[in-house]
């Protein structure tokens, strides 16, 4: 495998995620997204492609993710960059069905991309109108997230496991002033109807009466006593 | 059964929280703790009262009419107008000026001193009474000609005039009957005159005066015929202005011309300002210190040591001049004069009256800052200090000798005191500005929008100090003049330490001040002008000296930190950038490598939609001093709901059209270290103005629904779950997953003008959301009734959850500022006290209001009716019973012994 050669391969581990259904957006539209990640920590401006992202339908949230391989070269640099604790960044193009470009850019520990194998996560939020308002990366988080980046091996994965996550808009709450009226009216109702009590007035208030009476005796009996003192 | 239990218990939560907010004041209280002071605005038209110039009537930028005392400058009375200009802005102001009422010459019915003209299309022409303010007649007209906003007005003989200049075209004339509103004439007189130009007109009573290339032509808008005349003049650049004082003088270029005869009746060579007092030139020449009002021939009026608190470029608004008794020749005058940063001063023989300090009126930026330690308090907290210092080789001898030291110099103090040879006490002595056992007294630091500085007590309201920073302003993209405080005053005995950052008005570059928030006084170079335009302004953690390090970005994105020696501190900081426009947000990480700085971008958003049709209107942050004392609450359950309560939160409102719902605002939660959108809401068809506060795990925010035409409000409070990821560090690095949203909208049945939080000490204390009314007046509302638990899914009885109901009713007892009404309320400050219950509060407008609420009642103070009389009888009288009681039983114990 030469590194010259791009090897595209289609992930196996491909998931999408739509955290909520799009009810808003009343149309639907397709995306691609170009990744580009920058490796390099003395080339600030420096990105290579890492693959893309084609969306082709938002609101069904039908994914094809393809990612290059990364080769033992980048391996390296991606190795060095986590061992300086520095950002593994990534610049995402996004182009719309209308063809306007929008980049977006996005960083993460490139430590915790190591500790979790180049499993990460991938979201893209939109707008009400299906508009891209970022993309956002975030490494598959471990059950122990540590800043200790210098043993750790690379050389088993060469691969970019993402998980990419469409996340739309969520519609505000609005006042359930509708909600609210039928529970009054039904409360109503329970009392109209349902609540007439047949039961006697002791059978209803037996809890009250009693406590009252035994007070009553409690200090009727003192009272006696008091009186059998004086005398 | 069950049900009547339910509602028993509902009852039961509602009473227990409605009577636990009564925090209402006893009559007695009444400015025990609050103040409020009013003001007026800048001033735009000012007069004296004709009679004896007792007092002056004002109109400012503010949209306030108002009468202000000449003794010492009190306010008689105030009108104010709607704060939106279309109906508010007072366009003109007429006052009589021969001291009779206007109507008892006329005849009419209702005298009327004072005319005013509101608003912009329609236009509201108003009569009022000087004495008292009375409105004693309205009306209004329409303009159905273009471009009505143009529109100008003179008074003549009873009349108003309408001059609505339609430009390179007409002017239209119409004169109305000035009581009544009936038009003289049915028709609006048309004056040809294409030459008229906007910037090259003026009008000057009856007069409209244009330049038209070498010629000065002059309209009077009155006279039947021979109504134009012109005039050579030198220069066709020249500039006109009119002259206040008599409707028929103006300056063109340096001449100054008679409209009524076109001559030159003086030549302003140097450019002063200039004022008419009865047919006599008035002059103000300004020097670098001191500042002389002249006539052509006499000095009326010389102002040695011009205050530095003023800025020397005054104007006259007004003038009343009678002469002298003794010099027949001589005249003695009292002037009303404004400055460029908003005050008003009246000025009689030479010396300074009184001056109101106007700019109070827009503030940019408060900060509380904690007094300093008084000198025996500060001894005592050296002592312990330097015991930390040198805590390796400290034994006990030598802490025994500092405590003895400490006490001698004491003991020392008081003697010296109280023979009277004692050192001088300092100036924050003096000011009685020494730290109170509860922390209540702070010195209010004020920036205002123009440029003016103000330390102000915040327990009597006094003016302690007043500085001006000349020509700076705030940044563009909406953001005022920054004021950030380098050190507080824990630092004893390092001085407390603030910091502003401003834009040079001509140049666009920064300005930096530091100063001491208690005296005023400037801190090292005190105004440093930088070479480069600020992009970001933020602190660093506190470093050498306790003092934080400021961190600028200029616009070419270079990292400037000061002092410089703190550099390295500036390694991994994160800092964001917002466009409003465009609506791009920005994360850059700061990066410090071999001696150097730079900047390295880590994420961006576009928040604008697709064609840029979301305007950003909100940022809004946590208060960075605030604490979380509860990391969870308690479910019905037993469990905890931990708090999501991540430092990095932001909340980004964004406003916009929309093709399908009219009206678009989203709400975006996000965290800028990771630049993740951790939450977004859109509302359909809602529009602003956006109030919102952001706090703990919450956000409130108050909008206008255009479907229903109504207020809400929205309450958002994130959870993180069962469990905490990690309850001892926040990293937003660290990838935290994403929050539960409880979310809630309620109906509010009043428009708010600000939101702000409470805030205390150690963060027990409940937080109560302050809400500012249109009204003027300010709601205390507990964070439970804005609760987004409040539904109708969980389970309210056990949790202490108040049943939702859709509207949240505005309790008018739990009105912090009684009925001091709060005029044009624009913002809340809210700060922590030394008690823990008790949190400071301003509200600012038109007015300042200042008071301290207590959202769960001052449970670590005793009240102020305390009886410590009766407790103290109660206890010496127990312990003196019980010992004799104890003697009584010992000497019966002996009896019973010898039986």
């Amino acid at each position: 495998m030469s590194s010259i050669k791009f090897i595209w391969s289609l992930m196996a581990s491909v998931f999408v995620l739509i955290s909520s259904i799009s009810s808003q957006s009343a149309f639907d539209s397709h995306l691609n997204v170009q990744l580009y990640h920058s490796l390099d920590a003395n080339d600030v401006t420096g990105f290579t492609s890492r693959g893309n992202i084609t969306i082709i339908s938002i609101n069904l949230g039908d994914i094809v993710v393809n990612q290059k391989e990364l080769n033992s070269k980048e391996r390296d640099v991606l190795k060095r960059l986590a061992k300086d604790k520095k950002l593994y960044r990534l610049k995402a193009e996004v182009v719309g069905s209308d063809g306007v470009k929008t980049t977006f850019l996005s960083s993460l520990k490139a430590c915790h991309l190591i500790q979790s194998a180049l499993h990460d996560f991938i979201t893209i939020n939109f707008d009400h109108n299906n508009a891209v308002l970022g993309v956002n990366i975030k490494a598959v988080s471990l059950d122990e997230t540590s800043d200790d980046c210098d043993n750790l091996g690379l050389d088993n994965f060469n691969e970019f496991s993402t998980v990419v996550n469409l996340k739309n808009i969520e519609a505000a709450p609005i006042p359930d002033t509708q909600g609210f009226i039928q529970k009054l009216e039904r409360e109503k109702e329970m009392r109209d109807k349902g609540e007439i009590d047949n039961r006697s007035f002791i059978q209803k208030y037996w809890m009250y009466i009693v406590p009252a009476v035994i007070l009553l005796l409690v200090s009727g009996v003192t009272n006696t006593e008091g009186q059998g003192a004086a005398r | 059964m069950r049900r009547f239990k339910y509602s028993l218990m509902n009852i039961v939560i509602i009473l227990s929280v409605v009577t636990s907010l009564c925090s209402a004041l006893y009559e007695d209280q009444i400015g025990k703790f609050d103040w409020r002071k009013k003001f007026v605005g800048t001033i735009k038209f000012g007069y004296f009262d004709a009679q004896n110039a007792d007092k002056s009537i004002v109109a400012t930028d503010e949209n306030v009419l108002a009468a202000i005392s000449s003794k010492n400058g009190d306010i008689l009375w105030r009108k104010v107008f709607e704060t939106d200009n279309t109906r508010g802005e007072i366009k003109f102001l007429h006052v009589t000026r021969e001291g009779k009422s206007i109507a008892s010459q006329s005849g009419d019915q209702s005298p009327f001193d004072i005319i005013t003209v509101n608003g912009n299309n329609p236009f509201f022409f108003r009569g009022y009474n000087m004495n008292n303010g009375n409105l004693l007649w309205e009306w209004s007209i329409t303009a159905t000609s273009q471009d009505p906003e143009n529109s100008l007005f003179f008074f003549k003989e009873y009349s108003m005039y309408h001059v609505l200049p339609i430009w390179n075209s007409h002017i239209e004339v119409t004169e109305y009957h000035a009581s009544t509103g009936q038009q003289s004439n049915p028709t609006t007189s048309s004056i040809f005159a294409a030459y008229i130009t906007k910037d090259n007109c003026v009008l000057n009573g009856q007069y409209f005066a244009c330049i038209v290339k070498e010629q000065l032509l002059v309209i009077d808008l009155i006279a039947d015929q021979n109504n134009l005349r012109t005039k050579a003049i030198e220069s066709p650049n020249s500039s006109i202005k009119v002259i206040r004082g008599k409707d028929n003088v103006i300056q063109v270029g340096k001449s100054v011309l008679n409209l009524e005869d076109l001559t030159v009746i003086y030549e302003n060579k140097n450019d002063v300002e200039l004022y008419i007092e009865s047919d006599k030139i008035i002059r103000v020449v300004q020097n670098e210190k001191d500042v002389k009002i002249l006539t052509e021939n006499a000095e009326l009026s010389s102002i040695e040591d011009l205050p530095e608190t003023l800025d020397n470029n005054l104007k006259i608004m007004a003038t009343k001049c009678k002469p002298k008794r003794d010099d027949t020749n001589q005249i003695a005058c009292r002037f009303l004069l404004s400055t460029n940063d908003g005050a008003i001063a009246l000025v009689q023989q030479g010396k300074i009256k009184w001056v109101r300090e106007e700019s109070l009126t827009k503030i940019s930026a408060v900060e509380f800052i904690e007094l300093s330690l008084s000198d025996a308090q500060g001894a005592i907290e050296e002592e312990l200090n330097s015991g930390d210092e040198e805590h390796s080789n400290s034994d006990i001898l030598s802490s025994l000798y500092r405590r003895l030291h400490s006490q001698y110099g004491m003991i020392k103090n008081i003697v010296l005191h109280l023979l009277g040879l004692g050192p001088p006490p300092s100036f924050s002595q003096r000011a009685g500005l020494v730290r109170d056992d509860f922390g209540l007294h702070k010195m209010m630091v004020i920036m205002t929008k123009s440029g003016k500085l103000f330390g102000i007590d915040n327990v009597s309201g006094k003016q302690h100090w007043v500085r001006v920073l000349k020509n700076s302003e705030g940044f563009s993209n909406g953001q005022g003049i920054r004021l950030l405080v380098q050190r507080t005053s824990k630092f004893y005995p390092l001085p407390t330490q603030c910091v502003i950052i401003a834009r040079e008005k001509i140049t666009g570059n920064g300005i930096i001040f530091q100063f001491n928030p208690l005296s005023g006084q400037t801190i090292d170079k005190g105004l440093l002008n930088l070479d480069y335009k600020i992009k970001q302004a933020a602190l660093l953690n506190y470093g050498d000296n306790f003092l934080r390090p400021i961190l600028l970005v200029d616009t070419n994105d270079n990292v400037h930190i000061l002092p410089e020696s703190s550099l390295k501190q500036a390694d991994g900081f994160f800092f964001y950038t917002v466009n409003r426009q465009t609506g791009f947000l920005n994360g850059y990480m700061i990066q410090h490598e071999n001696n150097k700085v730079d900047l390295l971008p880590t994420w961006n958003l576009n928040l604008g939609g697709t064609e840029n049709e979301q305007k950003i209107t909100h940022v809004v942050s946590k208060n960075s001093v605030e604490r979380v004392h509860s990391q969870g609450r308690v479910l019905a359950d037993r469990s905890v709901l931990y708090k999501y309560i991540n430092p990095n939160l932001i909340a980004v409102v964004t406003e916009g059209p929309d093709s399908i719902h009219k009206y678009m605002l989203n709400v975006h939660l996000i965290d800028v270290v990771s630049g993740s959108i951790v939450f977004s809401m859109n509302h359909r068809r809602a529009k602003g103005p956006v109030r919102i506060v952001h706090s703990e795990n919450w956000l409130v925010y108050s909008f206008y629904n255009e479907k229903i035409r109504r207020n809400e409000i929205t309450s958002i409070e994130l959870y993180e779950g069962k469990t905490q990821t990690n309850s001892t560090i926040w990293s937003s690095l660290n990838a935290p997953p994403s929050p539960l949203v409880e979310r809630q909208t309620y109906i509010i049945s009043s428009s708010i003008a600000a939101l702000r939080e409470t805030i205390t000490e150690k963060g027990i204390t409940n937080k109560h959301v302050l809400m500012a009314l249109d009204s003027g007046a300010v709601v205390e509302m507990p964070w439970m009734l804005l609760d987004p638990r409040r539904n109708s899914m969980v389970p309210t009885e056990y949790e202490g959850i108040i049943p939702y109901i859709p509207e949240l009713v505005i309790q008018h007892e739990n009105t912090i500022n009684y009925n001091q009404t709060i005029a044009k309320i624009s913002g809340i400050y809210t700060a922590a006290s030394g008690l823990e219950s008790t949190c400071l509060v301003m509200v600012y407008g038109l007015d300042i209001f200042v008071t301290r609420v207590s959202p769960s009642k001052t449970f670590d103070l005793l009240k102020e009716d305390f009886d410590y009389f009766l407790i103290s009888i109660v206890l010496i009288g127990l312990i003196t019973a019980s010992y004799v009681v104890k003697h009584l039983a010992a000497k019966k114990t002996i009896k019973q012994a010898w039986k």
